[in-house]
């Protein structure tokens, strides 16, 4: 039974409609809506889900694409047939042998971009695989076209890089190039503002020729790929310190010249500081300002809940899906998903509030996790039906009414 | 007689309290407030009023300070018994447009260009003592190799910090003042952003005006504003060779005109207000910005304080937008949760800042249209332009205008 589920803890012109537990794989991260169907990254799972949610009250899992022993499969992109997968070491698995970038010798995982036709929706066929050096991908950005763009954690660099993949023959997808921050190369010394700070590209945003890159510690990184096989940095702005760092999305609203970006936690409690979703004034492109904060849950002491307390996904406006630059979607952990207006972007209000139960069934292997709400990624499709993933919490499916 | 009680154009936890038009003198540029004696710089005048309000309800003009008839006396700071009067070549007598003083930087100018320093004008800073509050008398003046000073920042102490437009550079810079004997205030220090030296070969190709307006200072750093060229942090514990920590600027996208920056060091944040300069419908919306400067070497804009809406001020013309900032002076009101601001045709505007990610508005007064006008400047609109604001403990503050007098009123909010 798919809609057997407890009210949600806290709800405000949103409402729950469906839930899938996508047959014993609760443990989601990223999630892409195409045809009535929904393609589900799972992180410790080894793979990802494919859940039919043409019905968005009875969601049924209809199929799970394993990855190669000792490989994650959290994050991947749909675009019309082609649906492009990440493989990268399984830091979770204890079978996953230790990464050693001085020897490839020993590694027992897959590293690189699994490329998969999607005709079909619910049987997805593999036609190529990008292979790379060292742990592998993070994440993507494609949203059609000749090019993916991702984060990679290559040897020889110190953490994951931004890397352009060209896709003209997506059977044979071709790494043609790359870009890092000054210091992440071995040979070059870092300048990092943050002692013991975690400088690695999350994942890039791309539109037109600009990529929005949100660098963790090191704040948003805006770049230039007109040409693909050179880009080039236009702006670089980080504010960590004074603030906590962990930079995770970095949306652009091109019609309204603003960014949305938004810093992730990876403490509990917010013990690494209050993280917050910024906007950016983004009419001079070599020069983003930062003007306000989405205003965080306040309906009851999420800090003491207890595990994650913060925003971690961002709606992406991917063409096809709900497209907005004044209603704005995110995840905040264990505060469940949130609906802000930015149309006066220096005072965002929340305007809708979904907090789905905590997870019956806990599916964490880390050590010592609380078994709270812990929202990962929220897609929104363009009836304003959204669908939201968590580390134990399945795939919940709601409505915004607001 | 009964005080005349003027009622507000509008309000919200203000009450006004008393008003003076200062005689021959409304406009009023910078107030410092000591005694009950209010000190008003006047903008199109010349010189300073000082105005007896020790019944705030009925304030009275009781004397007036000249200035050479070619100089302005704009800006002013008390503390003790110790007055600093800026003295400066009248750019008004020579940019008469708005566009000309702010759209970019003074240069080309050397003070022989305007006369013979002391006879045609004079250019520097006035020490004032005032023990007698209604008579200060000068004893001593700082005279500059150029056309003067702009403002001041002195809080007492032995030093103060001002802005100077010196020959060879291409705007005003900041100047540190050793007051130790205030008889004989001595130049000790200079910083200017590399690139203002024109005399020394130092070129750049800003767009606006960079040019220094004041700062304040807080422990060893001081927070400097400069008009187009955003804000700078600089060390000064060295006062003879102030230090760069950073460089923030906003213009563009934002309109610049950054004017004035009040640290709130036990909260580790910046208040910082860009000025507008141009009537509202000949430039963009300026802002008042939070900072969170918890990291010296990197403040982060986090928030803005909320735009006056309560009428549509852009319907209502001139210039709308903010101006001064009340400075949380030692020997007035201070605070880190209430930020008073002026904001010209919208008045003087409360801010709570107590969450620096969302302030609200608390409370504003907004006075009713000004029944002189002595702005000699083509072409402005005849609206209220709400200056200066100083406040007393007792949250009693004093309001100026460039022509409708002082306006005393009393902050009756939390």
């Amino acid at each position: 039974m798919t809609s057997d589920f407890p009210a949600p803890t806290h709800a405000r012109n949103m409402r729950l409609l469906g839930y899938s537990d996508l047959a014993g794989h609760i443990d989601t991260v990223q999630v892409m809506v195409q045809r009535g169907h929904a393609y589900v990254g799972n992180i410790f799972s080894g793979g990802f889900s494919i859940v039919d949610v043409s019905d968005p009250r009875a969601p049924r899992p209809v199929g799970f694409v394993a990855s190669p022993p000792n490989t994650m499969s959290l994050h991947l992109q749909a675009s019309d047939n082609l649906l492009l997968v990440v493989h990268g070491r399984d830091e979770f698995s204890p079978a996953s042998a230790p990464y050693d970038q001085s020897t490839t010798a020993g590694r027992n995982w897959s590293a690189g971009m699994a490329i998969y036709d999607i005709a079909q929706p619910a049987v997805p066929r593999q036609i190529g695989f990008l292979p790379v050096s060292g742990i592998g991908l993070h994440r993507i950005w494609y949203v059609g076209g000749r090019y993916a763009y991702a984060s990679a954690k290559l040897d020889g660099f110190s953490a994951h890089i931004l890397i352009v993949v060209d896709l003209a023959d997506p059977t044979r997808p071709e790494l043609v190039g790359r870009f890092w921050l000054p210091g992440m190369a071995s040979g070059e010394t870092p300048h990092w503002p943050k002692p013991g700070g975690y400088y690695s590209l999350h994942h890039p945003i791309v539109h037109g020729t600009t990529a929005y890159c949100s660098w963790r510690d090191g704040g948003l990184v805006v770049v230039d790929v007109a040409d693909p096989t050179s880009p080039r940095l236009i702006a670089h702005r980080w504010w960590a310190p004074p603030f906590g760092g962990g930079t995770h999305n970095a949306l652009p609203l091109p019609d309204r010249d603003l960014l949305v970006v938004l810093d992730e936690p990876t403490a509990d409690r917010q013990e690494d500081g209050a993280k917050l979703i910024w906007v950016f004034d983004n009419r001079e492109p070599t020069n983003p300002v930062s003007i306000s904060s989405m205003p965080p849950p306040a309906d009851r002491d999420y800090v003491a809940v207890g595990g994650r307390f913060g925003p971690h996904n961002v709606h992406e406006n991917r063409p096809g899906s709900f497209v907005s630059s004044e209603v704005i979607f995110a995840t905040y952990s264990n505060a469940g998903v949130r609906a802000y207006d930015i149309r006066d972007p220096f005072r965002p209000v929340e305007t809708g509030a979904l907090v789905p139960p905590a997870p019956r069934r806990f599916h964490d292997p880390r050590p010592n996790r609380p078994p709270v709400l812990q929202s990962n990624d929220v897609f929104v499709d363009r009836n304003g039906i959204f669908y939201t993933t968590g580390f134990s919490d399945g795939l919940f499916i709601g409505e915004f009414t607001g | 007689m009964a005080a005349r009680v003027i009622k507000p154009e509008s309000a919200r936890n203000f009450e006004f309290v008393g008003h003076t038009a200062n005689g021959s003198h409304p406009d009023g540029g910078q107030v410092m407030v000591s005694r009950g004696f209010a000190y008003i710089a006047n903008s199109f005048t010349g010189g300073v009023t000082v105005t007896d309000a020790r019944d705030p309800r009925e304030p009275k003009p009781v004397n007036h300070l000249p200035v050479h008839p070619r100089s302005w006396s704009i800006h002013l700071q008390t503390h003790g018994n110790l007055m600093l009067v800026v003295e400066e070549f009248n750019f008004y007598a020579v940019y008469v447009k708005e566009e000309d003083y702010y759209g970019g930087s003074i240069e080309g100018v050397s003070s022989a260009k305007f006369g013979v320093r002391g006879k045609d004008y004079s250019a520097g800073m006035r020490v004032y003592d005032i023990s007698d509050p209604a008579n200060p008398r000068p004893i001593g003046f700082m005279e500059v190799e150029g056309l003067g000073l702009h403002r001041i920042w002195w809080d007492g102490g032995r030093y103060a910090y001002a802005s100077a437009l010196l020959d060879g550079f291409s705007d005003h810079m900041l100047i540190v003042i050793d007051l130790k004997e205030p008889t004989k205030p001595e130049l000790v220090g200079k910083w200017w952003i590399p690139g203002m030296w024109l005399a020394g070969g130092e070129k750049s190709d800003w767009p606006g005006r960079v040019a220094f307006h004041h700062g304040l200072v807080a422990g060893d750093i001081l927070y400097g504003c400069w008009r187009d060229g955003g804000l700078t942090v600089l060390n000064i514990k060295d006062k003879t060779a102030p230090k760069l920590i950073t460089h923030r600027n906003w213009f563009p996208p934002f309109g610049g005109g950054t004017h004035s920056a009040l640290p709130l060091p036990d909260r580790n944040l910046v208040i910082v207000a860009d000025e507008a300069v141009r009537d509202i419908d000949q430039e963009q919306l300026k802002y008042t910005w939070v900072f969170d400067v918890r990291e010296p070497g990197n403040p982060v804009s986090i928030s803005t304080l909320p735009t006056p809406a309560d009428q549509d001020y852009y319907a209502k013309g001139g210039h709308f937008g903010p101006h001064n900032l009340w400075e949380n002076r030692s020997e007035g009101f201070q605070s880190s949760n209430l930020i008073f601001a002026t904001y010209q045709n919208a008045g003087l505007r409360a801010f709570d800042i107590g969450n620096p990610f969302q302030p609200q508005e608390v409370g504003y007064f907004v006075p009713p249209p000004p029944e002189q006008w002595v702005d000699h400047r083509p072409g402005m609109h005849r609206v209220i332009h709400t200056c200066d604001v100083y406040v007393e403990k007792s949250g009693l503050m004093y309001i100026t205008d460039y022509n409708a007098g002082l306006y005393i009123i009393q902050w009756k909010g939390n």
